[in-house]
């Protein structure tokens, strides 16, 4: 599945718009960023509440297809320009990560 | 043996005649008049602000709320009282106009330790405290972020970036910037992974625990070593600190999602080579080898 048709399906919100052309096979939930380095797969959708700076440093280093912020939590502007500067997909929910991945993994991402 | 060696300034000379807008911290919770003075006690705590600005519900500005005001309102144990009996009016603002220089003198001149920013509707968009300045002048002066390309000989190259120690806003630049320059070279994506979780870990650690340290990086044909050397408070029981899960970083550097006792597992079952040495009281020093999977030409 495309990360645009994962976006459409699931009416996430894009805030921050890195390459929305890779397929998504996997994901993983966590919020913490050592587990999520050392666990990870590329190309995984990453569901975090986390929404510092960092979040963009671990998803570029593992290189997620898109980091989902979960349960609306808002993400502020330095964090979005990093994204883009690093063209990482940021994108953003109102359901909190277990249901968000009770959808995913319904969708055909397991 | 050659060196040249790049000192990052991003500021350049004129720095002071930049807008507040580069200094002032955004987000900055709307607080109203009619809101309690407990609500304020919590909103100071949890955010770790001095002072928030009033507005009416349209976000025009009314006045600010410290916590001088504050101090004054628990000594009377009036926690209940609504902000309007203790908030500052009429208060000192800046338009976003206005440079950095023009913050500077009007904080110093009134001794403010914060200005809200407003817009030309009186609207408030964010404040400028005595730290976001501080912070912005002393990134600008600091030539402490050096980047070091040295090629110690024949077939090697080396950089060597300095971390600082609790310093969560630029966490992660120096293993970013680490693998920019590696990404230059041919190495195999996998080998580049494992040495940026390396990197990213070891300068994590760096920055939750010690005051100071650097991070190198030695690439030849064949192998990628990694060092991370730090003044700090170094470890007192090594094996205790490699289990997963062990950590004794503080709550609200864990509330971020690190210092979950992985660190130096994850360096570990990264590295084909894994060395720790630590001295309670002088610094700790991690060094980890990735054997290329392909040879660099």
């Amino acid at each position: 599945m495309l990360l645009r048709e994962v976006i459409d399906s699931l009416n996430l919100q894009v805030i921050s718009e890195g390459n929305l052309e890779v397929e998504v096979r996997s994901g993983i939930v966590s919020d913490l960023l050592s587990y999520v380095m050392g666990n990870a797969k590329e190309g995984d959708l990453w569901l975090t509440i986390q929404t510092h700076m960092n979040v963009v440093a671990v998803a570029s280093l593992c290189k997620v297809a898109a980091v989902i912020v979960t349960s609306n939590l808002e993400v502020n502007e330095e964090v979005i320009d990093k994204a883009q500067e690093e063209g990482i997909t940021i994108l953003k929910s109102s359901l909190p990560s277990y249901e968000l991945s009770g959808s995913l993994y319904l969708s055909g991402i397991r | 043996m050659t060196m040249d060696s790049e000192v990052t300034n991003k500021l350049g000379p004129d720095i002071l005649s930049y807008s507040v807008e580069k200094v002032m911290v955004r987000n900055i919770p709307q607080v109203t008049p009619y809101w309690q003075m407990r609500h304020i006690k919590e909103l100071m705590r949890i955010r770790r602000l001095d002072g928030v600005p009033v507005t009416d519900d349209e976000g025009h500005l009314l006045g600010i709320i410290s916590i001088s005001d504050l101090i004054i309102c628990i000594e009377n144990k009036d926690l209940e009282a609504p902000v309007s009996k203790y908030m500052t009016t009429p208060v000192k603002c800046l338009i976003l106009s206005k440079t950095l220089i023009e913050a500077l003198r009007e904080m110093n001149r009134f001794k403010y330790g914060r200005l809200p920013v407003v817009d030309e509707e009186f609207k408030v968009i964010g404040v400028v405290y005595w730290w976001s300045l501080f912070a912005f002048l002393q990134e600008a002066l600091d030539t402490s972020m050096v980047v070091k390309k040295t090629i110690p000989s024949e077939g090697v190259i080396s950089y060597t970036y300095q971390v600082l120690g609790r310093d969560f806003v630029h966490a992660g630049n120096a293993s970013l910037q680490m693998r920019k320059s590696l990404q230059q070279l041919s190495i195999d994506p996998k080998d580049l992974r494992r040495t940026g979780i390396i990197a990213y870990e070891a300068e994590m650690n760096i920055i939750i625990h010690a005051d100071k340290g650097f991070l190198q990086v030695k690439i030849n044909s064949e192998k990628i070593e990694v060092t991370a050397e730090d003044k700090g408070p170094g470890i007192s029981d090594v094996s205790l600190a490699m289990q997963e899960g062990f950590t004794t970083a503080p709550d609200y550097i864990r509330e971020m999602g690190f210092g979950a006792g992985m660190g130096l597992p994850n360096i570990k079952r990264n590295s084909d080579i894994f060395q720790i040495d630590s001295r309670v009281g002088v610094g700790t020093k991690v060094y980890s080898v990735v054997n290329l999977i392909r040879r660099l030409k």
